[in-house]
Order: structure tokens, then C-alpha cells, then sequence
């Protein structure tokens, strides 16, 4: 029971006749005995373990000259007897000798506090400690004597000893003492006490109002020692190993996006994440240090991603089966959502990406391509807080393409059809001058396509809503959330997220035994159209998209659009109807147990769970259709589930060796995975109003999928720390995963790192004073991949889609390779980082170089072998280096004015080191030994040529023929250079922050688009096409228009489009984030109990500085809807 | 300690034994057993008519009707008009995906049945004879159309990718001799009766019709003349003089026809426009509709007429109509591989090559059968050049919007030039007979080498 007693954070103090009883209600009641005054004495007393032995205890001491506090603590060993003091109390006392057998405690005490400038008193079992009365206070103006006190503790509730507390106003300060505890006296005018420790935020406190405070450090002053979720533990950047960058919950927060991963552009070092499309749910390419895999489709390069340690199923890989507007224009399958739109970001603490192989190896076959972690929320010891914050923030595309009006649109099919020597008429089959868009339709008519599709603003609104609290033993975290926003093609189409997410921590009291419980469910319910409609904004700029009586316009004037421009098999009146719908469930659970055995040996376990469960429908109902078309309604249904379950238990032993300290880690790792998927496509519905129903349809085709995963591995890591100055780190881990045939799952990987922490050496601390921190890191070792997909070395047969007179057909399901094996990555770093001037400057500079050797690819095959490709391992060596280099200063100007300027910078290189026979493969044609594996190899462009208008390309080896062998490579398109610069100023309550992310690349421009489609046609173009070649000498960027696919002219396009003048700068920089806010004045809330509150303003993408040919320089596509520009305004309140 | 790594280890190995996958079957599963293996023989019939456009699904007949002076595409569809224009792109995607890909998938899962079959033991010795004779006439077709679309060819004939990834592009004569002993061997596994109800998987004579398609091009007249005579004295097929019924699944006239489970022909999906009065996507040449003869019964029975008369002046349509239904939620009409009017013309031209021009067993005498039927009176056509000019302009019509026939032997017969040339203008070449390959191909497959021209 006493345990527990000052643990209170609220005491009530009344004076009381009992000197010293406890009530049911934990509440300690103290009269003091010197003078009237009360004085409550509220100090170490977690440590107190009353064992009441009774009175009849005596005591044996011998002691000479030894200081007081010895003495105390000898009396407490031989009995049941506690002290209550403070340090500051024993501060002029004097060494005490004392011998005596057998003493009883009065004597024994009386002999100590002889002639010393304090007395005690005892009660029960306790020895209050106080200062001798030296006068009298007479004077009852003065003002009364007060005495209060608390606890120092950090966010996990430890204790944090040698804290200072200081009565703001005065030279009063005491120190924390071992256990955090503190006792401050002082005449009671002042009211605010300061609390601050080196690596925690300086904290106010009002001590107006109660005697007994518990007072929580975060601690976040130096960056250096913010903790960092490492792989099976924590560090700090400061003693850590490996290459590790963290962004934390403060940075996602200001940024108003709904995927997580978008809220990572720019931010880490060596990592490029990119967006494939402003579409609401679409998907981001994650690319760690650079590409490693030459193949894009299965394995691709995506990291591993571990959120709360669990592996997260869908990783980075598309949800969807059906088409949605989220696909690129022309990809037909699986594509375009991400299961990250499932996760809150508001539920996330910090996100760690784990880089190099002492960082990633423990991961073994999974860490090729680095490792992200992600780590939630959890509830801290203290005052039970409720957060509310409520926003709502307005998109619209970033960057779009002006296209030509009618009147420009007209001229150039006039001139593009005179140029092919025909005259505009509606009878002559495609090609020959048929141009109805001209004769037939108004040419007066204007319709801003681009403007109709594009120019909508979407809405979002966004509710979290967070409980958090607890005491040193037990912690709790419950949040939810809601989010939705509509869609820039629609408002009628939106994307409902509702998520909820919990944390429980509990610990006995002698903290032998502790459970952590976390876990989060979302449901994401995103509504789209089967069609991104950007594709449409090439439409004639004088067709209507909705017919007078408002449905889709198919037939203009008698003509209809498929007769028109690319022979539009659809309009995007008619997309809009087409309907599609995903439903991804995402449950995530972790218990994690601990266990210390004896002193410095835990044993912990982690069980963990995953499902990830997606509903799709789309539905094409009869009035989305061409009527004239006779085809039926139809509808298809998607469901895929994978299951995953991993237990991880594991034994670190943490013995202190010499002056060092050690930790070693053995652990193992089950998981077993189980992916089922179905699509069903039902056809030929008689009534939309069943399209919903699988029974209802005339026809009905089906297809399945299953798979089953098992992985186990047993790992190892030791870790040595020699006084903070020497550190190394060993692991190693044996692998086994049923993606390998029966004669090759087992691999093993290992990594060595070190660090030095140089400005801990005496001789720097006292030479270079200015040098506040100093380290040099390094590490080597391997990972490898299993990211093949399963089943890849049996030879199977599966269901053909149709089956033959009723007999079911099977079909071979894919090419098997029974002889793959592990590749393995070998990866380097060597690091340097520094501190100055107390580390208000900080800087690090890493180099990397990861070598990836026979790796596991889907190797591309011609079709003549009957597939595309096949799981194998491929014989190339492929390198990926690079320097990272981070720099942060941060200034406090006057009292009020902080300013925090950091910047970040990677430049990578990417090598196609040896590849044998590379001549003779499938790859021949794509890559360059010596070369980056991104390169840019085609024909050379030439320009317009003056004399005939065409694009002209280059023959290399002048043999009349435009074929492979006048390929070139001409540069890539690696980035030169990314990364990010960042500006916060805090002043008062405010807090401004701009991040840019910026880029130095080479990518697909305009012309890209215009392969089947170039300027002439029935097409409408950006109005950039205006600069075309229109009589011989004229100096053009665009060849001359041409209204047919036959003709020099479409070789023409053909040649550009496969030359590198598609290629041009696409370098950017852009404001992508922008976050203003406001901490409200405590005051204001304080009688509805608010503690703290803020408005913010937040900007995403507001805008782009680049010299880029296209729309938008990070979708390059002008068919792709771009990346959405967001303006949001919230409040958060906290209670 | 040891112990208990070593168990550890054992039960690793445990864990990681997965069961196969529950919706797939191992091969070595599957030919232990007449219906799975039947099974298989079942899904490569119906992977050549899943697709819209595969090969064997009127994707021949549209492609290599547009290359030729047939049909043109009225749409834009920049796919579609490089076969129009005989100015194909070797990146078109209609060219790598349904014509060079789909085929090569087709032999791949052909090859791995004729594997399956000679390496198991457990299939009864009917079962794999039979099965074993329908793969090699389905090869048999896929490289028959493989060389005449694009020349010189990569001859795979096992599922070893990794020899199979380089294989380089083979002599037409090599692609021809293999056709012909895929053929000749079919013939004698395969029995008089056809497998399954109808004449929807191949027989004997299908074996047979198809190899004198190919003596014929190989310009082996009288080997030709020799097995078209075997079908047409089979005596189990025969003309129908209502030529409605051709296309119909009861033609009496089929040798080998594919069914589409759940749907109908692509030809008709294709051809047959969505109402009366829409320009249709394909619209006969005005050179085409020159050359039918007044009275000409295919050109009422399988021509359709579309009238549009918006935009004024009202302008008339035709398009091709031999197979009458667009779609359906059941198959009613069967897709026609091989019929037995071929034969005829097979014989008559290998006949006339012969001199066997006219009288009893001549030339003429199988002409007229023809003419006959289409409600014509006998050819005037007597010696040996008429003959054959007389074969070219029957099969031109007979055949028109089926297979690409015409495209077939306006190559054959080296008279692309002449005729095409006149209807295509500048845009004829005389490389353009052959198809390029496609250019994905190339850059996966450096032996392989581009044809002249592109």
C-alpha cells in the first residue's frame, strides 16, 4: 500500500491530529511538530518498503567518520526503518563515528544528529528529517513557510534523478534525487517552478494549487538522443550503429495527406517516393537507395515494411484486382490503390527507415531493399488527456497543360489535312481528309475539357479523436478517426476512411513483467470510376460531353465520337456512371511480452497478426453505355484476403563487461501467410437495378487464386558499448522460406557495425570545445530478398478462363524454375556525424554502396518461349552508391524567437557493374555494362527537319536503316540529385514551418503522349504543339501536322516517340508543405478545461518550380491526373 | 544445446513444406489421368477463342484482311491502319499481343501437352493417340499462319525456356517441313470420327485439309491434289447449296469448327455494326465489291448493307456478314476454321498446275463446283492461266473476310505487288508482304533479327 502512496498526483492536506495514518484513499496526512505551520513531507518514499518488523529491532554499527547519509543507509539495511530527507538537507551536516552493539534506535540516532544543524523525528517507522528551528518566525506578515514536492519522470514514466527544479523568480533550485524525487522549501510568494534536465524539454509548472506534483519530461531538446525504433529495439542516433532516419509524428502531422507515405516525400535521406497519380487512394513508388532490381513488375524494389512489428501483408503492392481510375491509361490488371490509404497517419509516432546493413540485416532475406518501420501511438504516465482535432482542407491538381480552344484546335486539323494533301469530307474511309469534327460539327463551339475534368476542387474533412493516460504501471491510448474526402472528377465520389486504434501497457510493480497490447482497424471505403478521365482531356474541343437531355453525348450531330480523333470507344460522361468501388478491412494486432528473469535476462515474445481484406465492385450499368452499341450491362466482383500470423520469441541478456555494457539478442521468427483472391465477372445483366447481384446476371465467368507463405528464421545480435565511446554491433540470422524449392530455402546473412564517438575522448572534449558531438560509423554486410511470389518452382497447371464444350480447360500457369536460389546484397556504409556548439549545429555526412550480385528477378522473356517471363537468378552485378548528407542549425533569437533551419541532400549513383552475356539476353537492348540501369538508350533525336518538317533521328552507323543498332544511350533517369530543405520559426505561440522538396531529373515530357496521337489528328494537344513546322526552313519543336497514321509524317511520331527527344528536364522544387500554427492562449479554454489548444493552417504541394515540358514533373504523364495541390485549416484541442 | 538447434532445424524444415496451391495442379499430376489430360487438350481449344482478336478468333481475318484489298477500317485506330496502310509499326501492339504472343502462348501450352503426354505412363494408349494428334494440328495451324504473316520464324518446339529465350528465327522451309511432319504424323493417330460432339475438335480429315492447304503453298501440286481429294472423297462432308447455312454449327460443309462456351463468334462481334444505321468499324473495297459477278449469291448471302444518311448525301456501306450474330449470351453460331469449298480450290489450282485443265478430275470441273453453288454459270476459263486466274478470283470471293485467304495468296501467288501497289498507292512497298517483328520482341530476343523494310 505505501508503495503507491506518494504516487498521487493530487494530495489534499489538512491538519489532523494522528501524526502520521494512512486512509482508504491512499491520502497521507502529516502534522508538523516544530511549529504550527503545516509542512508536508512528500519525498522518497517509492523506494519505501514497509515490512513492519516492529520496534523491539536493534542495531550494530561501527563507523568512523563517515558521512550522515552512509549512516541512514546502514540503520535502514539493519532494520525496518526509512529516512525521509533530501540531499540538500545533509549538505552541512558533519561525518558521524559511532560504535555500538546491540543499540537501540533512539540512542543510535540520538548519537548521529548530535551536533548537527538538523533533528529528526520518528514515527512509526519512519525518520523525518528536518532542519533545527533556529528562530522563531515572529513577524506574522511575513509570508508562511511552504513545502512541496514531487517526482521527476520521463514520458515512460522512469525516474529521472539529477533533474533541477527551480522556483522561477528567485535562486532556489534543488536536484532530483535518485528516484526522481525533489523537496523544495520556500516562503510562499513565488508560484511557478521550472523544471528542466539535460535531454528534456524545459517544463512550468503553476505550484499554486497543490504540494505534490508529478511532473513529465518529453524529451526532445537534442536530437541526438530522441529514441529511434531500431529492428527488435530502440537506440538513439547518438549510440547507434547503423543508418537509421526517423520522422516523427510532429512531422506528419503538418501534413494535411491521407497516405502515410506521402507524408515521407522529401524527408529521408536515399529514399525517392513518388506518386503515381492525383487520383484519391492511388499509389506511391517507393525506391531505398536506389534501384537494385531490373525487374519492375513482381519482386520490384520495395522495402519491407513492419509497422508495430508486425509485417504489414499488402507491403507496397497494389490492392486492387479490378481496373480503377488509380491505373495507368492502358494497364488492364492490378494496379494503382495503396494499402497504405488504410492507415491513419494520425495513429502514427514515427516512422523509421532503416537503411544500411547493420540496420537491416537482422531482417535477413527480407532487408534487401531496406526496411520501413512504423511505429503507433501510446499513452503516457500522467493526466489522462483527451486530443480532439478536426480539419478540413480543398485540393486541385498542381500543374496542368493549357490545350488548344476551337478556334486553334480547327486551324490545325484544316492545316494538318491540307498538309496530307486531302480535303475535308465525311464519306472517305479514316485518313483520307474525313473530318466531321470540322463539316459536321459546330466549329463554334468550346468546350474546356481539361477545365470540366480537372478544374473541380475536392473537399476533405478529418476528425481524430485521442484518450491517453495512465500511471508508471499502466499506460492506455485509445484513438479514432474519420476521414473523407470527395474526388476532383466528382464530388458525388469519395473516400471514407474510419479508423480506430488502442495501446495498453501494463507492468507489475517491480516491473518484472510487462504486456503490450496495440493494435488498430481500419475500414477504407474509397469510391471511384473505373477510368482515370484525364485520358479524355484530349477530347475535340467542340464535342459536348452531356447531350441536351443530360446523359452522355455519344452522337453529335449524327456522328459519332468513335468515328472521331482515336476512335473513343467510351466519353467521360459516360466513365462517370461506371462505377467502382474497394472496401479494404486492415486489422492489425501486436502483444508483445517481457519478462526479466533475473537481473540483466528478459526473455520476450511477440505475436502478431495481420489481415488485410479487400471488396471490390465495378459496375458498367446499361446507361453508361453506347446505346447504339447493344452490348449489356455487366459488373465484376473482387475480394482478396491474405492472413498473417508471426511469433517472434526472444532472449537479450544485457551483462556489464569491464566498463562496458553488452546486449545480446537470440530470437527466432514464425510466420505463415495465407493470400486467397477471387474475381468473379458476371455479364450480360438484363436490369441495372440487380447489378449488385451475382445471381442476376446472364453469364458468369470465375477465377481464383491461393497462395501459402511459411518463413522461419533464428537470428542473433550482439551489442557492445565501451564508456559511449566505442560501439559495435554484430548480427546474423539463418533463414527459411517456402518460396525456394525443397533442395534451397535455408540462407544466411550477417552484418558487422561500429561506432566511434570520438567527442567523448578526453583529449577532443578538451582541445576542441566547440565540437559537442563526434562520430564515425561504418557497417558491412548482406541481405537478401524472398520477394518472388510463391510457388515459382513448381510446374503447375491451373484453370483456363473458359472452359471447351463444357469440359473444363487447363492451361499451364506459368514457366517453373525449380533451380533458384537466394540472391544475397552486400551492403557498405561509412559515416561521419557532428555536433557544435552544444549541438545547435548538427551534421552528418554517409556514403553507401550497395552491391547486389545474382539476384532473384522475374527475368523478361521473348514470347516466342510462351511467357513473359520466369524466376530466376540473374548473373549481374548491379551497384548502387551515394552520398547522404544532413545538416540542421537551430538559433534562439532574444527569449521568444527559435528558428530551425535543417536541409537534406542525396546523390546517388547506379551501375550495371558486369553482366555476362548480356549481348545475348532479353536485356541486351536495355542496358549498358558500366552504365545505370535507368539509362535512356534509343535513337538519337535530331529535330525537325527544316526541309521536309518531320522529326528526324539519328542513323548511327549510316546504313539507310533506322533500326536497334543506331541506339544510344543518352543519360538517365536516376535523379542527379533529391532532397529536401526545411524552415521552422517558432515565436510565442507561433510556429511556421515550410518544407521543399526538390529533385534534379531527366524525365518523359509531353511528346511522350503523343506515340499514337500526334498533332493532326482529331485529337485535341497542349498548346505548346503551336510551335510546328509549317513551310520548308522554318526552325520547329513541333513536326508538321498530319492527319493520318500512314505517311512519313507518322513515321515521323514514330521515331521521336521511340528517340530521346522525349526525354528533357524534369528537375523540380516544390513547397510541399506549409504549416502555421497557433497555440492558443492557455487562458482562453481554462474554464473548460482545455490545456492546450491550436488553429493551423497547412498547405500540401502549393506549388512547383520547374522548367518541365508536360503537366506535372512527378506523374509525367499529361493522361495522368496530377498530384493535388491542399489548402487545410484545423483546431486541436486538448483536455 | 545441440539437441535442441538440431530440432529446431528439423522443425524449420517442417514448417516450411507448404501444400501446392489448391486452385492449380502440378503437371506431373495432371497427365496421370485421362480427364485432367483431356483437360488440358479442352483449355488449349478454348484459350484460341477467348480472345477477341486472337489469331484463330478473327484476328487473322481482320489483320490480314486490311493488309490486303478486302476490308478498310473506318474508326481511327492507329493499331488498325498501320495493316490498313501497310505501314506497320514494329511496336504495333496489335502485332506483339494477338498475332506474334497469343501464338507463340498457343504452341507453348501445345508443346507442354505433347510433353505431358509422351512422359506419362498412366494415360490410356486412345486417350494420348487422339490428344496427341489434335496438339499437333493445332501447332500445326498456329505455325502454318506464324510463317506466312511474318517470314522466317523461331521454331520452338519443347518448353525449354531457356533454350527456347534464343532461339533465332528459322528458313520458312525448315517451319514448312515441320508443319507437314506435325501433319502427316496427326493424320495417322488421329481416326475418321470426330472426338466430341460436333466438329469441334479435330479429326482425321482435319488433318488432311489442312495439309493440303500446305502442300499447296509449298507448291506441292500434286501432293496437294492428293490429300484434298482424300477429304472431298471422304465422303463425310459436302456443299450446302443454301449458302446461309455455311457458317451455321449443322454446316454440312465444316471440317473444323471452334465454339466460344457462353458467346458467339468474334467475326460477328466485330463485323456486324451495332444498328442499321451506323457507318460499320469494317467496310468492304469498292475493288472487292467490283469484282462479284451479277447474281453472285455470296454477295447477298454474306454481305450485309448499311445505309447512313447522316451527314447527307446518304452514303451506302458494305460489310462483312458470313457470320450473322453479334453476340450471345449462348454460342448459336460456331466459328469456321476449315471448310471443304477450300478443297475444291485447292484442288482446282493444283490441278491447272498440272495441266490438268479440263474434263473429268480437271481444274475446271472443281471451279465450276464452286460457281455453281454461288448461283453462277460454269467458267468460260480454259487454259492453264485463266484456270488459275479463275481459282484466285473464286478463292478471293469465297473466302473474302475469312483468314486472311486473299492476303494469303496475293503472297503466295507474288502478285501483292502488282495488285497492291494500284490499290494502296505510295504506301505499297514491297517488303510490306511480310509483317515486322515485333519490336519488343527484338529487344528481348537479341538473335532475332528485324525484316527488311522497317
Amino acid at each position: 500500500m505505501q508503495n503507491a502512496l506518494l504516487l498521487q498526483d493530487s494530495v489534499v492536506v489538512q491538519p489532523v491530529q494522528s501524526i502520521f495514518t494512512t486512509t482508504g484513499k491512499n491520502h497521507i496526512f502529516i502534522k508538523g511538530l516544530i511549529t504550527m505551520k503545516l509542512i508536508v513531507l512528500l519525498t522518497i518514499v517509492a523506494c519505501l518498503q514497509a515490512n513492519a518488523k516492529g520496534y523491539a529491532q536493534t542495531i550494530n554499527l561501527s563507523l568512523k567518520d563517515v558521512a550522515l547519509e552512509k549512516v541512514f543507509k546502514e540503520i535502514e539495511k539493519q532494520s525496518s526503518y526509512h529516512f525521509i530527507y533530501t540531499k540538500e538537507q545533509l549538505a552541512s551536516t558533519n561525518p558521524v563515528s559511532i560504535d555500538i552493539v546491540n543499540g537501540m534506535i533512539t540512542a543510535v540516532l540520538d548519537i548521529c544528529f548530535r551536533e548537527q544543524p538538523i533533528m529528526y523525528t520518528l514515527q512509526e517507522q519512519y525518520i523525518i528529517v528536518k532542519k533545527k528551528e533556529e528562530k522563531k518566525r515572529a513577524d506574522p506578515i511575513e509570508a508562511p513557510l511552504i513545502s512541496i514536492g514531487g517526482k521527476v519522470v520521463d514520458e515512460e514514466g522512469n525516474a529521472i534523478p539529477g533533474a533541477t527544479i527551480a522556483l522561477k523568480g528567485s535562486t532556489i533550485a534543488v536536484a532530483s534525487n535518485d528516484n526522481g524525487e525533489w523537496r523544495l522549501e520556500y516562503e510562499g510568494k513565488f508560484a511557478v517552478i521550472a523544471i528542466s534536465s539535460i535531454g528534456y524539454a524545459t517544463k512550468e509548472v503553476d505550484v499554486t494549487s497543490k504540494n505534490y506534483f508529478i511532473i513529465v519530461l518529453s524529451r526532445v531538446i537534442n536530437k541526438l538522443d530522441e529514441t529511434i525504433i531500431i529492428a527488435y529495439g530502440k537506440t538513439t542516433q547518438r549510440l547507434n550503429t547503423g543508418s537509421v532516419s526517423k520522422v516523427s509524428s510532429e512531422e506528419i502531422r503538418k501534413q494535411p495527406v491521407s497516405n502515410p507515405l506521402a507524408a515521407l516525400q522529401g524527408r529521408v535521406p536515399g529514399l525517392v517516393v513518388t506518386q503515381t497519380s492525383g487520383v484519391t487512394g492511388s499509389s506511391f513508388k517507393v525506391e531505398l537507395r536506389g534501384r537494385s532490381s531490373l525487374d519492375l513488375g513482381l519482386s520490384r524494389n520495395d522495402p519491407l515494411f513492419i509497422i508495430d512489428g508486425v509485417p504489414f501483408e499488402p507491403g507496397n503492392l497494389p490492392t486492387n484486382q479490378l481496373v480503377t481510375a488509380a491505373n495507368q491509361p492502358g494497364n488492364t490488371g492490378a494496379g494503382g490503390l495503396s494499402a497504405f490509404n488504410s492507415i491513419n497517419p494520425w495513429d502514427i509516432e514515427s516512422i523509421e527507415v532503416l537503411k544500411d546493413a547493420d540496420a537491416t540485416s537482422i531482417y535477413g532475406s527480407r532487408g534487401a531493399n531496406g526496411v520501413i518501420l512504423i511505429t503507433t501511438k501510446k499513452g503516457n504516465a500522467g493526466k489522462t488527456k483527451l486530443t480532439v482535432n478536426l480539419n478540413s482542407g480543398w485540393s486541385k491538381p498542381t500543374r496542368t497543360m493549357d490545350m488548344l480552344n476551337t478556334q486553334q484546335y480547327v486551324a490545325m486539323r484544316q492545316e494538318a489535312i491540307s498538309n496530307d494533301g486531302f480535303v475535308p469530307n465525311v464519306n472517305a474511309p479514316f485518313g483520307n481528309g474525313y473530318a466531321p469534327d470540322l463539316l459536321v460539327w459546330d466549329t463554334t463551339l468550346y468546350v474546356d475539357h481539361k477545365e470540366l475534368i480537372l478544374g473541380n476542387t475536392a473537399v476533405s474533412n478529418d476528425v481524430n479523436i485521442s484518450l491517453s493516460g495512465g500511471n508508471s504501471q499502466t499506460q492506455f491510448m485509445i484513438s479514432g478517426g474519420y476521414h473523407r474526402e470527395n474526388n476532383v472528377f466528382s464530388s458525388d465520389l469519395s473516400d471514407r476512411k474510419a479508423s480506430m486504434h488502442f495501446n495498453i501497457y501494463h507492468s507489475t510493480i517491480d516491473k518484472k513483467l510487462s504486456v503490450n497490447l496495440s493494435g488498430f482497424y481500419s475500414n477504407d471505403d474509397n469510391r471511384l470510376i473505373q477510368k482515370d478521365l484525364t485520358q479524355f482531356i484530349n477530347l475535340p474541343p467542340n464535342f459536348l460531353e452531356y447531350d441536351s437531355s443530360g446523359n452522355p453525348n455519344w452522337i453529335q450531330n449524327g456522328i459519332p465520337i468513335s468515328n472521331v480523333g482515336l476512335g473513343y470507344s467510351t466519353v467521360p460522361a459516360a466513365e462517370l456512371l461506371k462505377t467502382y468501388r474497394s472496401v479494404n478491412d486492415n486489422l492489425l494486432g501486436n502483444l508483445s511480452i517481457n519478462y526479466s528473469i533475473v537481473k540483466n535476462l528478459a526473455a520476450k515474445c511477440n505475436f502478431g497478426y495481420n489481415q488485410f481484406t479487400t471488396d471490390e465492385v465495378s459496375v458498367v450499368p446499361k446507361t453508361s453505355l453506347n446505346p447504339v452499341s447493344n452490348e449489356l450491362a455487366s459488373s465484376n466482383f473482387g475480394n482478396g484476403k491474405s492472413k498473417s500470423w508471426i511469433i517472434e520469441p526472444q532472449i537479450e541478456y544485457s551483462p556489464t563487461i569491464g566498463s562496458g555494457r553488452m546486449q545480446i539478442l537470440f530470437g527466432s521468427t514464425w510466420q505463415e501467410r495465407t493470400t486467397k483472391s477471387e474475381t468473379i465477372s458476371a455479364m450480360n445483366y438484363t436490369s441495372d437495378l440487380l447489378l449488385n447481384s451475382i445471381a442476376a446476371a446472364g453469364s458468369i465467368t470465375a477465377r481464383n487464386n491461393f497462395s501459402e507463405y511459411h518463413y522461419s528464421a533464428f537470428f542473433t545480435r550482439l551489442n557492445y558499448n565501451w564508456k559511449d565511446k566505442y560501439i559495435v554491433t554484430a548480427s546474423g540470422r539463418r533463414d527459411g522460406s517456402s518460396r525456394f524449392g525443397p533442395g534451397s530455402r535455408f540462407a544466411n546473412f550477417g552484418s558487422i557495425g561500429g561506432a566511434w564517438i570520438f567527442s567523448n575522448e578526453t583529449m577532443v572534449k578538451e582541445k576542441v570545445s566547440f565540437l559537442s558531438f563526434g562520430k564515425l560509423r561504418g557497417s558491412y554486410g548482406t541481405t537478401g530478398n524472398d520477394q518472388i511470389g510463391d510457388y515459382k518452382y513448381l510446374d503447375l497447371w491451373g484453370s483456363a478462363p473458359r472452359g471447351y464444350q463444357g469440359v473444363p480447360g487447363l492451361a499451364p500457369s506459368s514457366l517453373f524454375n525449380p533451380n533458384y536460389e537466394w540472391a544475397i546484397n552486400k551492403k557498405l556504409e561509412g559515416a561521419i556525424e557532428l555536433g557544435f556548439l552544444k549541438d545547435k549545429i548538427l551534421f552528418s555526412a554517409a556514403y553507401y554502396r550497395n552491391r547486389c550480385n545474382n539476384q532473384l528477378i522475374n527475368y523478361q522473356l521473348p514470347s516466342q518461349t510462351g511467357a513473359e517471363s520466369i524466376v530466376q537468378n540473374f548473373p549481374a552485378l548491379v551497384e548502387n552508391s551515394g552520398f547522404e548528407l544532413t545538416a540542421s542549425v537551430k538559433i534562439v533569437f532574444a527569449k521568444d524567437v527559435e528558428w530551425i533551419s535543417s536541409a537534406l541532400i542525396t546523390i546517388p549513383k547506379n551501375k550495371l557493374v558486369s553482366f555476362p552475356g548480356l549481348a545475348s539476353s532479353s536485356y541486351a537492348l536495355n542496358y549498358e555494362e558500366g552504365k545505370s540501369l535507368s539509362i535512356i538508350k534509343a535513337w538519337k533525336y535530331k529535330g525537325v527537319d527544316a526541309a521536309t518538317g518531320i522529326y528526324t533521328i539519328e542513323d548511327k552507323n549510316g546504313d539507310g536503316q533506322f533500326n536497334d543498332a543506331d541506339y544510344v544511350v543518352s543519360g538517365n533517369t536516376d535523379p542527379d540529385f533529391y532532397g529536401g530543405f526545411q524552415q521552422i520559426i517558432r515565436y510565442k505561440g507561433f510556429e511556421l514551418s515550410l518544407f521543399f522538396d526538390y529533385r534534379k531529373q531527366i524525365g518523359r515530357n509531353y511528346l511522350a503522349a503523343l506515340a499514337n496521337n500526334h498533332p493532326g489528328l482529331a485529337v485535341n494537344q497542349p498548346e505548346i504543339v503551336l510551335e510546328r513546322w509549317q513551310k520548308p526552313g522554318d526552325i520547329a519543336s513541333v513536326q508538321k501536322y498530319t492527319s493520318t497514321y500512314g505517311g512519313p509524317a507518322a513515321f515521323g511520331a514514330y521515331y521521336l516517340t521511340n528517340s530521346d527527344g522525349i526525354y528533357s528536364d524534369a528537375s523540380f522544387i516544390r513547397l510541399k508543405n506549409l504549416s502555421l500554427n497557433y497555440f492558443l492562449p492557455a487562458k482562453w479554454f481554462k474554464k473548460i478545461h482545455v490545456d492546450n489548444s491550436r488553429v493551423f493552417v497547412q498547405g500540401q504541394n502549393l506549388f512547383v518550380v520547374t522548367d518541365y515540358k508536360g503537366s506535372d514533373p512527378e506523374t509525367q504523364n499529361i493522361l495522368v491526373q496530377p498530384p493535388l495541390k491542399t489548402i487545410a485549416v484545423g483546431v486541436q484541442f486538448i483536455f | 544445446m545441440i539437441s535442441i538447434v538440431l530440432s529446431a532445424c528439423m522443425s524449420c524444415k517442417k514448417f516450411l513444406a507448404i501444400d501446392p496451391p489448391k486452385n492449380q495442379i502440378q503437371t506431373s499430376e495432371i497427365f496421370e489421368n485421362d480427364q485432367a489430360a483431356i483437360s488440358t487438350v479442352a483449355g488449349l481449344h478454348s484459350f484460341m477463342v477467348t480472345a477477341s482478336l486472337y489469331p484463330a478468333n478473327g484476328g487473322i481475318t481482320v489483320f490480314a484482311g486490311l493488309s490486303a484489298d478486302e476490308i478498310l477500317n473506318t474508326n481511327s485506330d492507329p493499331d488498325l491502319d498501320g495493316f490498313t496502310t501497310n505501314n506497320l509499326l514494329p511496336k504495333n501492339e496489335n502485332l506483339n499481343t494477338n498475332l506474334w504472343s497469343d501464338i507463340y502462348k498457343a504452341i507453348y501450352h501445345a508443346n507442354a501437352i505433347l510433353e505431358g503426354l509422351d512422359h506419362s505412363t498412366a494415360i490410356s494408349d486412345k486417350t494420348r493417340t487422339q490428344l496427341k494428334g489434335e496438339v499437333l494440328v493445332i501447332r500445326a495451324l498456329h505455325y502454318f499462319y506464324l510463317v506466312n504473316l511474318f517470314g522466317d520464324v523461331p521454331l520452338i518446339l519443347t518448353t525449354e525456356y531457356q533454350i527456347n529465350q534464343i532461339a533465332s528465327r528459322e528458313a520458312v522451309s525448315e517451319i514448312y517441313q515441320q508443319i507437314i511432319d506435325d501433319l502427316t504424323e496427326a493424320k495417322t493417330l488421329l481416326t475418321v470420327s470426330y472426338p466430341s460432339t460436333g466438329r469441334l475438335r479435330p479429326n482425321k480429315w482435319t488433318a488432311t485439309a489442312l495439309l493440303a492447304r500446305v502442300y499447296l503453298f509449298h507448291e506441292d501440286w500434286a501432293k496437294a491434289e492428293e490429300q484434298s481429294t482424300e477429304v472431298i472423297n471422304s465422303g463425310v462432308y459436302s456443299l450446302p447449296t443454301n449458302l446461309s447455312t455455311v457458317f451455321q454449327p449443322s454446316s454440312s460443309e465444316a471440317i473444323w469448327q471452334l465454339v466460344r462456351d457462353n458467346n458467339n463468334t468474334s467475326e460477328g462481334a466485330n463485323f456486324i455494326p451495332a444498328s442499321g444505321t451506323t457507318r460499320p468499324r469494317y467496310v468492304l473495297t469498292n475493288s472487292l465489291i467490283n469484282s462479284f459477278e451479277t447474281g453472285d449469291l455470296r454477295k447477298t448471302n454474306w454481305a450485309g448493307t448499311n445505309i447512313v444518311s447522316n451527314p447527307m448525301p446518304a452514303t451506302t456501306y458494305l460489310y462483312p456478314f458470313k457470320y450473322k450474330s453479334r453476340t450471345a449470351t449462348q454460342a448459336t453460331e460456331y466459328y469456321v476454321v476449315l471448310r471443304m469449298a477450300e478443297q475444291y480450290l485447292i484442288r482446282a489450282e493444283a490441278r491447272a498446275q498440272q495441266n490438268k485443265l479440263t474434263g473429268l478430275n480437271s481444274a475446271q470441273q472443281d471451279i465450276n463446283v464452286i460457281r455453281t453453288r454461288a448461283g453462277l454459270s460454269n467458267t468460260s476459263a480454259s487454259d492453264k492461266n485463266s484456270l488459275l486466274m479463275a481459282v484466285m478470283k473464286e478463292s478471293r470471293i469465297e473466302f473474302f473476310a475469312e483468314w486472311g485467304h486473299r492476303w494469303l495468296d496475293l503472297k503466295r501467288t507474288k502478285t501483292a505487288d502488282a495488285i497492291l501497289s494500284i490499290v494502296k498507292g505510295s504506301n505499297w512497298q514491297s517488303t510490306d508482304v511480310l509483317y515486322p517483328i515485333p519490336l519488343a520482341q527484338i529487344q528481348l530476343n537479341p538473335s532475332l533479327h528485324q525484316n527488311p523494310g522497317y
